[in-house]
């Protein structure tokens, strides 16, 4: 309760006394805040929900995007060989490919905009990998991999309408700043838009970037946007920092505690037989 | 009740872990095999990374054939002398296996020749171990053992080295079990894993020794061979997840030691066909995977 009313007079404080960046007669900005706007990866962790909530001009269609730093994807191609058997025939190379892709819109992302406006923020998978870029053959069989394992989502119309007093259930997101519009709007010129994304336990560890983006006249503009840390901590992040800084030891470790297990396991037996007898 | 494996980068349940890890250590104590062969393309339909998987469980099979030794050495059931010369001929062989599969990613085509390999060994082993057990069970000895020795068995009496391996009541060249060993390292090598389904047939059938020795002798060879991949892997490619080995090897060192109690109960025949039926049903999945077509056409690289 403490935290959500400091998140709600943070949220207030921001939106009375922040001033325009850009523009002091432009429209005004967005905000966008989410919770946990910080991950831990533990022992039993098995996935997050991110609840978030963004504060939108009254007029404009929006659609909230989580995204992972781009980079190059290398797969596997699989064919037919022989005629009858599947396997790897080749190499499947992407270009700025996220790990992590998803997207949540205020209504189908067709009505939102223009399709150049809409692929100038990569909001949809045919922005991600446009018809032009390698490996465009494939972008189903990438999008369908990706999304069964839960690290591409495009939900369209998934942000719900709110009443702008409900931001105050949202903790505030530390960084999250106004978008290039300048200050974010009064809550009686302004919509709250509430969705959620989950990440799935495989989610690398790392920062991802969330980016409130609003369409209005066909016209695209970044209202607001904010980091979402994921990090491993505790046992987890001490087994991967010996095995990866200290993989000899590691080894040697692994192979001494299974050796002890195994024999240990075997003298049970032997003395649970011996006592049977 | 879930949990977090740091390097394979996924969450598991910790119960169809163990119970995974238990069944294939009951599968290694009654058999001699490590089971890689089974584990490895479970571990990857449960979401683990093909090379994660097969890492991991070497690091497993350490724990399972460690309590399976133990107990075939109480029993006096390994022949250490065969044993320590097929893990010398299987570390050359594994060497050897390691450059062709570097030639053949060279040339493009090592998944195809992996995969053929690997369905045509297994069945052709499977077939061959189901026929001749059955034939055995229902009382038809084989008409060979009485009939003119084969050219294979002339050509093993014609080696020179002959030593005596007393644990398994046979006296052969040494050259044998090295020659065989470093047949089993290059295939093991080139399919991944660690060789124990082939070495098995080949203890049975070419070296002749009896099936509760060959049990015994299969898991000591690969006790060391999983050491040996366990230390490279964590040092090499860092691909060893150690919280996921441990789950599994509180399931497989009590499956191992279930393993050889029921084992002991089995007749060496009864014991084949089981064997024959796990080898042909790896060879059914496997063969199906190949023939149907896969959810997508684009996979991530590792692994075979």
């Amino acid at each position: 309760m403490r935290r959500l009313a400091l998140a709600a007079i943070g949220l207030a404080v921001f939106a009375v006394f922040a001033r325009p960046a850009v523009s002091q007669s432009g429209p005004p900005a967005g905000l966008i805040v989410a919770a946990p706007e910080h991950v831990e990866i533990t022992l039993f962790y098995g996935g997050a929900n991110i609840e978030v909530a963004a504060q939108v001009p009254a007029g404009y269609e929006v659609a909230v995007r989580l995204m992972a730093r781009p980079e190059r994807l290398e797969l596997k191609r699989l064919g037919k060989k022989a005629g009858v058997l599947w396997m790897g025939v080749g190499d499947a190379s992407f270009e700025n490919i996220p790990v992590v892709y998803q997207v949540l819109t205020s209504a189908p992302l067709v009505d939102l905009g223009p399709q150049p406006e809409r692929a100038r923020w990569k909001l949809g998978y045919d922005a991600l990998v446009p018809d032009t870029a390698p490996g465009a053959s494939l972008r189903a069989e990438l999008v369908g991999l990706k999304e069964h394992e839960g690290l591409f989502a495009v939900r369209e119309s998934a942000l719900q309408r709110g009443n702008p007093r409900d931001a105050s259930k949202i903790p505030l997101l530390s960084n999250a700043t106004a978008g290039d519009l300048g200050s974010p709007p009064a809550s009686d010129a302004s919509v709250l838009m509430r969705g959620s994304f989950h990440l799935p336990a495989r989610v690398p560890a790392g920062d991802y970037a969330l980016d409130l983006i609003g369409f209005k006249d066909h016209r695209a503009v970044h209202l607001a946007s904010a980091a979402l840390h994921v990090e491993q901590v505790g046992v987890v992040r001490t087994v991967r920092e010996l095995a990866l800084d200290h993989g000899l030891f590691y080894g040697i470790g692994a192979c001494l505690v299974a050796i002890v297990a195994g024999l240990v396991t075997g003298r049970l037996f032997r003395s649970k037989s011996d006592g049977a007898h | 009740m879930h949990l977090y494996l740091p390097i394979a980068g996924n969450t598991v349940n910790v119960l169809l872990l163990v119970g995974l890890g238990g069944l294939v250590g009951f599968l290694s104590g009654l058999f001699g095999v490590g089971g890689g062969f089974l584990m490895t393309p479970l571990l990857m339909m449960m979401g683990i990374p093909a090379t994660v998987a097969a890492a991991s469980d070497s690091n497993q099979i350490v724990a399972a054939s460690a309590s399976g030794c133990y107990a075939h050495f109480r029993a006096r059931t390994i022949d250490i002398r065969m044993g320590l010369l097929m893990l010398v001929g299987g570390l050359i062989g594994g060497t050897v296996g390691v450059r062709i599969i570097r030639v053949l990613r060279h040339l493009g085509e090592a998944d195809f020749v992996i995969t053929v390999v690997y369905v045509l060994m297994l069945g052709g082993i499977g077939s061959y171990m189901f026929v001749e057990s059955l034939t055995a069970l229902r009382g038809r000895r084989s008409v060979r053992a009485s009939a003119r020795p084969s050219i294979y068995r002339r050509t093993v009496e014609a080696l020179p080295f002959k030593v005596p391996f007393p644990r398994s009541r046979v006296t052969i060249s040494a050259l044998m079990p090295l020659l065989l060993g470093t047949l089993v390292g290059v295939l093991a090598a080139i399919m991944g894993v660690g060789g124990g389904f082939i070495m098995v047939p080949i203890m049975i059938y070419l070296l002749r020794m009896p099936m509760h020795v060959v049990v015994g002798t299969s898991l000591f060879q690969i006790l060391f061979t999983c050491i040996n991949v366990t230390i490279l892997q964590s040092y090499m490619n860092h691909t060893v997840d150690f919280v996921l080995a441990l789950v599994l090897l509180l399931g497989s060192v009590v499956g191992a030691q279930i393993g050889v109690r029921v084992g002991k109960k089995l007749k060496a025949d009864q014991l084949k066909i089981l064997m024959a039926i796990v080898v042909l049903s790896v060879m059914g999945k496997m063969l199906l995977g190949l023939l149907l077509r896969p959810d997508f056409l684009v996979a991530y690289k590792g692994g075979h």
